[in-house]
Formats: C-alpha cells, sequence, structure tokens
C-alpha cells in the first residue's frame, strides 16, 4: 500500500493533480482504509544467491527504496531491499562482485512481480530489512517530546 | 604466609578499587527538595517508543494510563489502569500495585505492575509535583519509550474546544509516518458529539488533508473503569482511547487494529484559551519558537526541524529554521534570516493559520507549516511543505510538534540559572530515549541522565553529564545568532550532545541536536518545587 501510494506520487501526473485537489481540501482521508491483503507469506519463502552487479540506495525504478542487483544462476535477478538508511545504520554495505545470501521471495508489483528480500547476508553480516509479514522496516521517526507543563 | 597472601589481596583490592574510581567521574550527589511525598494523586501518563519481536521487527507502540502514587513510595493496587497499543492492537491491563522512589533532585525511578503479569520499570523526572518526564526502562531491552505524565484532577471532558496533535503510524496498514493536528469542539461535558468547527490538517505519508471537517465523531466516559478519567473517541472514523487529566488536558492513543503494519497515532488535546488570536492583527511584534520530529517520506530517514519566527499582523519577520535530516544539518537561511512573508490566520476560531516563506538567500526551497493555537502563546506545528518532483508540488517528510511564544526576552545566562528537567526523544543507531535533570549554575558534572537506546546492554542509569546553555545574543534567534545546549555525557563512552536551544521563555526551552550521528529533539524545563 504505502509503496503503490509512492509509485503514484512520483510516477502519475495525475496523482500529482489528485494530490493537490487533496491539499485544498477537496478529499478528506477517512480511517480506518481498506486494508490490502499482504501478499508475502513466509512458507513461500526461498533464497538466492549470486554476486552483485549493482546496488542502488535510491532506486527512480518502482518500488522506490534501494534495490541491488544480483548476477544468479536463473540470471540476472533485480532485488528490492527496502529502506536504504535502514542498511547505513546497521552499517551494512554492498558492493559490486560481493557474493550474497538473500532470503525473500517473488511477490507481485504492479503489473509485474519482483524479489522482496527479507534478509540479507554480506559474508558474516546480516541485516532483516523486512518484517514476517513482509513490511519494509525503516527508521523509528522522532518525535518531539510533549505534555509535561 | 597467610599474611601475605591477605596483605596481597588487601593491596589488590585498594588498587582495584581507587584505578575505577578514578577513572569515573564523581557523581554529584542529587541537590533539591523533592522527596517521595512530591509524587502523590493519581498521574495520567502518555509514552511512545519503539518495540520488537519476530514477526514485525522493530514497530512504534504506544501506552496510556494513570497511576495512584500514596506519597509515600507506593503505587495503589487499585484505581489504576492502562492501554498499551502494541503489534497492532490495544490491550487494556488494570494497574494492580508497584512502588516509586523520588531522590532531592526530583530523579527517580517507578515500576507499575498490571494484571497482564508484567511489571515495567521507568526513570522518571519531576518537573514539579503535579508534572514530569520519564522513559520506559524495561528489562530485557525489549522496547524504548518516552513521555510525560501529569497530575488528574478532572475525570471527564469539560465542553469546549480543544487544539491536538496525534503523531504515529497511520491505523489503516500503511505504515505510514502521519501527523495529524485540528481542533475537536467538544459541545457537552463528559459524553457527547464533536460539533460543527472541528477541524484536522492530515499529513499520512505525503498525502495532505487540509483542514478537513471532522464529522460524525463522539466522545464518552468509560463507565467499566469509573473514576480513572479513560473514555473511548471516534474522529473520522478512526477509534480512540483518552484519559483525561484536568480541564485542560486530554491524552489520547489511537486503538485500532492494525497487524499488517503496527503503529499507532498518540497526542494530547489541550483546551482552547480565551484571547487566543483569531485575526491577524493580532500578532504585534510575537515572537515564536518551535521544534518538531519526523521522518522523511522516501527515505524513511528520522528528522527535526526547528525554529523561530516573529509576526506583526500578517508579516514575518527574523526567520530562522533549522533542519536535522538524517544527521545532516542545515540552516536556512545559510547566515542571518528571512523576513518579508506572510502568516495567515483562519479567523474562524479554530485558531488555524499557516505560514509559508522562500529561502531567498541559500535557495534550499519553500517551507509551508500550518499551525493552530490554544492560546497566544501556545500551539501545535505541522510542515507541510512540499519540492517540486516531475512538476509535482510533493510533500517530502511528516513532521509535527510544538509552537510557543517567547516571552520574557530578551533571555541572559543569569536568568537561566536554575534546575531543568529534561526529556530527549531521537534517533541514532535505533531509536534513544533520556530523562533527568540538571543545574545550569551547579559544578562539573552539573546532572544525571537515565537512558535507553533500545539494544542489548543499551540501558543506562545514573550517567553523570553537564549540562551547558549558551545564549546567543539577546537569545532570541532574531539576529540569527543561535543559543545552544551542550550536554557531555561522562559515561563510557563519553558523548557530547550538541543542540541548538530555543527559548521560548526562561522555564521552557525547546532544542533540536545538530549533530552526524543522531536526530534529535526534546525539551528542558525549569524545576518547581
Amino acid at each position: 500500500m504505502k509503496l503503490n501510494i509512492r509509485l503514484c506520487l512520483s510516477s502519475a501526473a495525475f496523482a500529482g493533480v489528485m494530490l493537490i485537489a487533496s491539499y485544498a481540501g477537496a478529499q478528506q482521508l477517512n480511517w480506518p482504509l481498506p486494508q490490502k491483503n499482504s501478499t508475502y507469506d513466509l512458507t513461500r519463502e526461498t533464497v538466492l544467491r549470486g554476486k552483485v552487479i549493482s546496488y542502488t540506495p535510491e532506486s527512480d525504478v518502482p518500488p522506490i527504496g534501494a534495490h541491488v542487483s544480483v548476477q544468479t544462476v536463473y540470471g540476472l535477478v533485480d532485488v528490492h531491499i527496502g529502506s536504504a538508511k535502514l542498511l547505513e545504520q546497521n552499517r551494512f554495505t554492498l558492493a559490486p562482485g560481493d557474493s550474497i545470501r538473500l532470503t525473500g521471495e517473488m511477490v507481485s508489483y504492479g503489473q509485474g512481480s519482483m524479489f522482496a528480500a527479507r534478509i540479507i547476508e554480506n559474508g558474516t553480516r546480516s541485516v532483516t530489512v523486512r518484517n514476517t509479514k513482509g513490511q519494509v522496516l525503516q527508521m523509528p521517526a522522532v518525535r518531539m517530546p510533549r505534555g509535561a507543563r | 604466609m597467610k599474611r601475605l597472601l591477605f596483605l596481597l589481596t588487601l593491596i589488590a583490592v585498594t588498587w582495584t578499587s581507587s584505578c575505577s574510581g578514578g577513572s569515573s567521574p564523581i557523581v554529584p550527589p542529587p541537590s533539591g527538595g523533592f522527596t517521595n511525598a512530591s509524587l502523590s494523586g493519581s498521574y495520567v501518563f502518555s509514552m511512545t517508543g519503539t518495540t520488537a519481536d519476530n514477526t514485525f521487527g522493530t514497530s512504534s507502540f504506544s501506552r496510556v494510563g494513570v497511576f495512584s502514587a500514596d506519597g509515600k513510595g507506593d503505587i495503589a493496587a487499585t484505581g489504576g489502569v492502562e492501554d498499551v497499543h502494541k503489534f497492532g492492537a490495544d490491550n487494556i491491563f488494570g494497574i494492580t500495585g508497584g512502588s516509586y522512589t523520588i531522590n532531592a533532585d526530583g530523579r527517580g525511578t517507578l515500576s507499575l505492575m498490571t494484571s497482564g503479569g508484567a511489571t515495567v520499570q521507568y526513570s522518571i523526572t519531576l518537573v514539579s509535583t503535579s508534572t514530569g518526564y520519564l522513559v520506559d526502562m524495561i528489562n530485557g531491552d525489549g522496547e524504548t519509550a518516552s513521555g510525560s505524565f501529569s497530575l488528574q484532577s478532572a475525570t471527564s471532558i469539560a465542553a469546549g474546544t480543544y487544539i491536538f496533535d496525534f503523531a504515529g503510524v497511520a491505523p489503516d496498514g500503511t505504515g505510514n509516518p502521519t501527523s495529524a493536528i485540528g481542533d475537536l469542539v467538544a459541545g457537552t461535558a463528559g459524553s457527547g458529539s464533536f460539533g460543527v468547527g472541528s477541524f484536522w490538517d492530515v499529513n499520512e505519508g505525503g498525502t495532505l488533508v487540509s483542514k478537513g471537517s471532522i464529522s460524525g465523531g463522539s466522545y464518552a466516559t468509560d463507565n467499566t473503569n469509573a473514576g480513572t478519567g479513560r473514555g473511548t473517541a471516534v474522529i473520522n472514523g478512526a477509534n480512540f482511547v483518552y484519559y483525561v487529566i484536568d480541564g485542560q488536558h486530554v491524552q489520547f492513543m489511537g486503538i485500532d487494529q492494525d497487524a499488517a503494519a503496527p503503529g499507532t497515532l498518540l497526542g494530547e488535546a489541550v483546551a482552547q484559551q480565551a484571547g487566543t488570536p483569531t485575526q491577524t492583527s493580532s500578532f504585534n511584534s510575537s515572537s515564536f519558537v518551535f521544534v518538531m520530529g519526523g521522518a522523511g517520506i522516501q527515505s524513511g530517514a528520522p528528522l527535526a526541524r526547528a525554529g523561530r519566527l516573529t509576526a506583526t499582523g500578517a508579516n514575518l519577520s527574523a526567520i530562522l529554521l533549522d533542519n536535522n535530516n538524517a544527521g545532516k544539518e542545515i540552516a536556512v537561511p545559510s547566515s542571518g534570516v528571512l523576513s518579508g512573508v506572510t502568516v495567515t490566520l483562519d479567523g474562524d476560531g479554530s485558531g488555524r493559520g499557516t505560514f509559508t516563506f522562500t529561502d531567498t538567500v541559500s535557495h534550499t526551497g519553500t517551507y509551508l507549516f500550518v499551525f493552530y493555537l490554544s492560546s497566544a502563546t501556545q500551539g501545535v506545528i505541522q510542515d507541510v511543505s512540499t519540492v517540486v518532483i516531475n512538476n509535482v508540488a510533493t510533500p517530502v517528510d511528516v513532521a509535527d510538534g510544538t509552537l510557543l511564544a517567547q516571552t520574557g526576552a530578551p533571555f541572559a545566562s543569569a536568568g537561566l540559572a536554575t534546575s531543568y528537567a529534561f526529556n530527549w526523544s531521537g534517533v541514532s543507531t535505533g531509536e534513544e530515549d533520556f530523562v533527568g535533570s540538571f543545574k545550569t549554575a551547579g559544578t562539573n558534572p552539573n546532572g544525571l541522565v537515565d537512558y535507553n537506546e533500545f539494544g542489548s546492554g543499551k540501558l543506562f542509569f545514573d550517567t553523570p553529564f553537564n549540562g551547558a546553555i549558551t545564549v546567543g545574543g539577546d537569545g532570541t534567534g532574531s539576529s540569527g545568532q543561535h543559543s545552544t545546549f551542550a550536554a557531555a555525557l561522562t559515561g563510557s563512552p563519553a558523548v557530547t550532545i550538541n543542540y541548538f536551544a530555543y527559548i521560548a521563555n526562561p522555564s521552557t526551552i525547546l532544542v533540536m541536536g545538530t549533530g552526524t550521528n543522531r536526530v534529535i529533539v526534546g525539551v528542558l524545563t525549569a524545576q518547581t518545587q
């Protein structure tokens, strides 16, 4: 849902028009909004091994976020690995030529599908980038303390 | 031989003791007049933070409730209750007992036992006998959170208009960071419907609602937990629990289930006071400071914004804005201040207004903020700035916070020579929450802090530190000179957290971290006994 919203915002002009309309007060947000069923299923997880061809922290290719292109026995696979900031904060790096191991699964996205990694391993380092429901893990937001008076 | 062994052992012990003592700073004895009797009565508490489990990984959670302290170190076994929204669901627990200690400097510990079988340990600091800050220091490092507590003097909502600020994660399965600020018109005391004139501005992961009407909302006292101040509310289809503090303040927490992307909204509603400006003509060289926290929409990275401005009629001047975006600090403008822009007030009694300005000096962009005033000196503020992406004005972050008038300026160091309680909350490698107190005129180190950095072995108690406020110019920032606050923690490893300080008045100072390795915001509040 989140990634879909972002795709609309960044790639479709009509979405921008809708955005402006919503800001003008024409659209009212109502909660709870209909939930989309997660398509991620732990029982379908597979392991992908290969060599990093390229790493893109902020990809223009939907879904936005960090992507890594991996040469595998199946060919070149584009993998979505969540938030680059999360990798940074965990001091997890990816460089061309690194042999990596990805735990995740193919999930439908837009008109196609993608490999959504949940756990990335590079040598002795590993980082979890999705929860078991497939949601991309993010850094926590900063919250302004308040309340005491 | 035995004597020799004894002597060697004695020497070794003495050497070890002196060695460790020599490398540790001298901890100042708590000073002040707080005692266990300072915490007496029923207190409403609220907090939000980060937790983790194997299913969801890390996710945000919130807790709100009421406990009763006896003034002697014990928490009552009855009359207390809490709601915890964690891993996508709200659970209500009775508070079945506990204990607390209050040191002379207002710092202390609070332990709350709940009907769920858990005992949660908090580090607390009193601002006064009626309010204070707390940080979740639960054993096992399973979570961190920070918030506040306030003495309860009413248990049902008073009629009136309330200004609110709810922040957190949208309860709709998206996991979107969300800010909602606005006003709620409670037509009747106790229970009723939110009336005409209730509005909100929402930024849900970049989807904006501008002054949307809140219709069909309602609120009702929870008679099952009578006398606790607990109630439930519906706001535009979203369900909340609330706890009444007094006739002016109510704490809200979202309770909708959201197992797809756990998180909830938490915030406070403050009764709007008579004399709240409704026309820009009310602004007469009125200076404000603000600090807000949030996250970038695309990057998911933590960010903070802070600043000051002066409003005279519809004109804004002496604008200074600081940004810390994932550890990258940018001042707007890069030097001096901005002027010549406008502020608007809607004039409908909602207290809503906007201010917009373009950085014509260092050309970092155009900034747009929405605010709601609860009085002439206090309000809430939300960032709705956009950048143009593919010819579309696109919000880039979700952030909100506190807006306060500057009163009592000019400010000087002598006027800030007092004891401050504080709460800082931020993100470094993960969330981190700090609570403590310090005395600006004290000797180095002049304070103690407890903090939780959310991770194994990352609970820190009684860490000595030196807090130093340096006033820049007249302390208002109107000439572009920053005031600063530096907190030099002398623990292991030693670390100094540097802040810009935005002085609202000598009793309330908002702070925003300027470091590259953390994004952090907070408040320093003068202690009174």
